[in-house]
């Protein structure tokens, strides 16, 4: 896709020497350029090398340029094709997976905020271990990155999770009375699901920039997914291909404090979201960004504050679909802030202010969310654990209470899944 | 931070860098692409590449969760203890280390006892079930007993002669005394090996905070204990305006990131209390939710429940945070919040020897505790002291609810 040939040179994204240099020899467009060879060009602009001629030539001649964003323009089939075959990631909630559109989407960027101890690493880590999940069997047989920014993953409840999901795995498995299936299921092994994780601790926001910017080098690094076909059933299938997950827990920690410049900080989350969109554009990943919450002070007077994502409004921009985990007295809900993939109304925030909402415990349907128990399994469907019962007291003995009904209600409201 | 010179990088890059004032990688890495070439006046792919060169080599490697894994494993030798058996189980490594682990509770609900009774689980000899390593404690509130910490020593060692194996020995018979006086020997060396910093002041603790770096590799402490980390946030130091709220939060996530880092570089449990406070305007929620944080009373009156002092903002800085409450006669610790275990509850009693179980497992909401499920930020944590106000469950000795103190 050659630049149009009026596109300026000032356009081009040329080292400043040498767009000054093409334009003190005379030359204004991407046309004044394209019939030169490198050595000509060289030998008509002072100070120009041949290997700088041979770059400016190669943007004139509209090779892809970095940090030129439109230079591959997709029809929307193509969009809605690849967005079809997009694999999801599920979460073994089936709730939350409807909530989310089938799962977290690879090749998108999906954040998910809330309150300390909600339950937002147990969610990273169960995503960890759900990617690596056969494709037959319902996964994608992908490893996991999870860069982690508060010292709060570990590696025992990877575990837990992982025997739980194994067990799943191996009944789904077994009741197929498939031997292609079954073995696919023992290829999914503590072991393996522990070694297809790929753990980064990022101790500083610098380590953090560093690494997401080094990203798309590793993943390239990694051997490939596209090497299993989407029906995945296929001989050598068993193997983790690819890295198709990527955890960020939390993006938030490193950028909380001493950041006297907002502006640079803003920018440089800005850069991040946009280099994380890319990649999961452009490898088929999927990014999880894990947020913190922040207390934001009402102006009313009232003195009272409410609950908003961190990192503030833009930020808001860095996810295709936001999710936040919260409580309702001592249940686990979540409530869809933003999706791209859903009409707007299935997400629409609750109107404020209505006096009727103003009292807990009111009445009636408030925000459309689902709720969810994190147990020792790992995450589930919300009262799921009264019935295991395995391990240490479930999701906590207060919460064993059926939930009210406006889930239910919320629930059927949800347009897909 | 890494200063350019240690990057390998082409020399003459090096030099256009530092005459452009980036020194660092983490300037380098605060420009874009596009800025580094025009700072640099380099072609858009050599800045991308010198990016890319600049990043590789300040980003950390990775190990697999499985190689993690085995580390830990490593780790769980020396896991520190809380004397309660059934939270130590439901944290799996008891107080874990590489992170920040948070008591906090009420005033006098024991909250210095339980982080001295694990000072002294770290210094005390393996003999009497400790680690018989150095712990550091950062005292801000004056509420560290020595004289207390000598008796939970001499309880422990008293409690171990008791269990040890063997027929017990004829009462008046003179080996049992020096037995007994054998380990209480070893178990005043535990106290030796914990190091007492006094921080009066919030730029004092800065100090001691900033001096930790190099104390806690000088010294080998295994452990290090900030009691409380609230107490000069909250005092009148920094006042209460609009101003000191945003400054107090930037103290307050400095503190956190200095701590995480601490616990992480030397694989320790940093151990910290907080106080509680009177939740200001309810628990709260989101806007979505309704209700919640417009409910309150308005009038700063609070909703007459307590929440943990120092905000969200801190309460998502901690790893693992414990809650204490008091209910009548009876103490409460529950898990809020942990990357390991679910919310649970377990009663315990203070003793002479320190923080001690009562009863098996945890317990339900039936049982008595308070609510156990349910937000950090809204968890309302109870505290009704029994009529006679606080006092050592055993009896005796007199108030040891954490008020009191002094050397």
């Amino acid at each position: 896709m050659p630049s149009a040939p009026r596109t300026p040179l000032v356009a081009l994204a040329l080292a400043p020497r040498v767009r000054q240099q093409l334009l003190t020899a005379g030359y204004a467009t991407a046309g004044d350029l394209v019939h030169l060879s490198p050595e000509a060009l060289a030998a008509a602009a002072a100070g120009l090398s041949t290997a700088d001629a041979a770059e400016a030539l190669s943007f004139a001649l509209g090779a892809p340029q970095p940090g030129w964003r439109l230079s591959g323009a997709q029809s929307a089939r193509e969009l809605l094709q690849s967005e079809a075959s997009r694999r999801r990631i599920t979460t073994l909630c089936p709730e939350l997976d409807v909530l989310l559109g089938g799962g977290v989407a690879t090749g998108a960027v999906t954040e998910f905020c809330g309150v300390p101890g909600v339950g937002k690493t147990q969610l990273g880590m169960q995503l960890s271990v759900d990617v690596q999940i056969p494709p037959a069997l319902g996964g994608l047989g992908g490893k996991a990155v999870y860069i982690d920014t508060e010292g709060s993953f570990m590696p025992d409840r990877v575990l837990d999770i992982a025997a739980a999901a194994a067990r799943r795995v191996g009944e789904a498995a077994a009741c197929s009375n498939d031997p292609q299936l079954t073995a696919q299921a023992e290829s999914f092994t503590l072991q393996s699901v522990l070694e297809g994780v790929l753990y980064f601790r990022a101790q500083d926001s610098t380590q953090q920039l560093a690494l997401m910017r080094t990203l798309a080098a590793l993943l390239e690094s990694q051997p490939q997914a596209r090497a299993c076909g989407a029906g995945g059933r296929a001989a050598g299938c068993n193997r983790l291909l690819g890295v198709r997950l990527v955890v960020v827990d939390s993006v938030t920690f490193h950028f909380r404090q001493d950041w006297k410049d907002p502006g640079l900080r803003a920018r440089l989350l800005a850069g991040m979201a946009q280099d994380a969109a890319e990649l999961a554009e452009a490898r088929g990943v999927a990014v999880v960004f894990i947020n913190q919450v922040t207390t934001k002070v009402l102006d009313d007077s009232s003195g009272g504050g409410v609950l908003v994502p961190a990192l503030g409004e833009s930020w808001g921009q860095a996810s295709s679909t936001r999710v936040a985990l919260f409580w309702e007295g001592p249940q686990r809900l979540a409530h869809l802030l933003k999706a791209s993939a859903v009409p707007p109304g299935a997400a629409a925030q609750p109107q404020q202010g209505a006096a009727g909402r103003r009292r807990r415990g009111a009445a009636g349907p408030r925000v459309a969310a689902v709720p969810f128990d994190v147990t020792p399994e790992g995450v589930r469907s919300a009262g799921s654990a009264a019935g295991g019962g395995a391990g240490g007291g479930g999701g906590g003995p207060a919460g064993a209470g059926a939930p009210p009904r406006m889930w239910q209600q919320q629930q059927q409201q949800h347009p897909h899944g | 931070m890494a200063s350019l010179q240690d990057l390998d990088l082409p020399p003459d890059l090096r030099q256009r860098l530092l005459a452009r004032g980036v020194r660092t990688a983490r300037d380098c890495l605060h420009h874009s692409v596009t800025d580094l070439a025009e700072l640099l006046d380099l072609p858009h792919s050599a800045a991308s590449a010198l990016l890319l060169s600049v990043s590789a080599q300040s980003a950390p490697g990775y190990v697999t969760a499985a190689q993690l894994y085995s580390l830990a494993l490593i780790d769980n030798s020396s896991q520190l203890r809380t004397f309660l058996p059934d939270l130590d189980a439901a944290l799996r490594v008891g107080v874990p280390p590489g992170a920040i682990t948070e008591l906090v509770g009420p005033a006098g609900v024991g909250k210095s006892q339980m982080a001295m009774g694990l000072a002294l689980s770290a210094a005390l000899p393996r003999e009497l079930q400790g680690l018989g390593v150095t712990a550091m404690y950062i005292d801000t509130e004056g509420k560290l007993s020595v004289a207390r910490m000598q008796e939970m020593a001499l309880a422990r060692a008293a409690r171990a002669f008791a269990e040890q194996p063997g027929p017990p020995a004829p009462p008046g018979a003179a080996a049992a005394p020096a037995a007994l006086a054998a380990l209480e020997e070893l178990a005043m060396s535990a106290l030796d090996r914990v190091l007492i910093v006094r921080a009066a002041t919030l730029d004092a603790l800065h100090e001691s905070l900033a001096a930790l770096e190099r104390q806690v590799p000088q010294t080998g402490a295994r452990l290090v204990v900030l009691d409380s980390v609230a107490a000069l946030l909250r005092g009148g130091e920094l006042g209460g305006g609009r101003e000191q709220m945003l400054e107090r939060s930037e103290h307050v996530g400095r503190q956190a990131a200095a701590l995480k880092v601490l616990a992480e570089r030397h694989r320790i449990p940093v151990v910290v209390t907080n106080q509680v406070t009177a939740r200001p305007t309810g628990p709260a929620a989101h806007a979505f939710q309704g209700g919640g944080a417009a409910a309150g009373g308005g009038e700063g009156e609070g909703d007459g429940h307590n929440a943990a002092a120092l905000g969200t903002k801190w309460a998502h800085g901690v790893n693992v945070r414990l809650v204490l409450e008091r209910q009548g006669a009876r103490r409460f610790i529950k898990i809020a919040k942990s990357p390991i275990s679910p919310n649970l509850a377990f009663e315990y009693a203070i003793t002479a020897a320190g923080a001690q179980q009562v009863g098996c497992g945890p317990v339900t909401a039936t049982d008595g505790a308070a609510q156990v499920g349910g937000s950090v930020l809204a968890l309302p944590i109870v505290n009704q002291p029994a009529p006679e106000g606080p006092a050592w469950d055993g009896g005796g000795g007199g108030g040891w609810g954490g008020d009191g103190g002094g050397y």
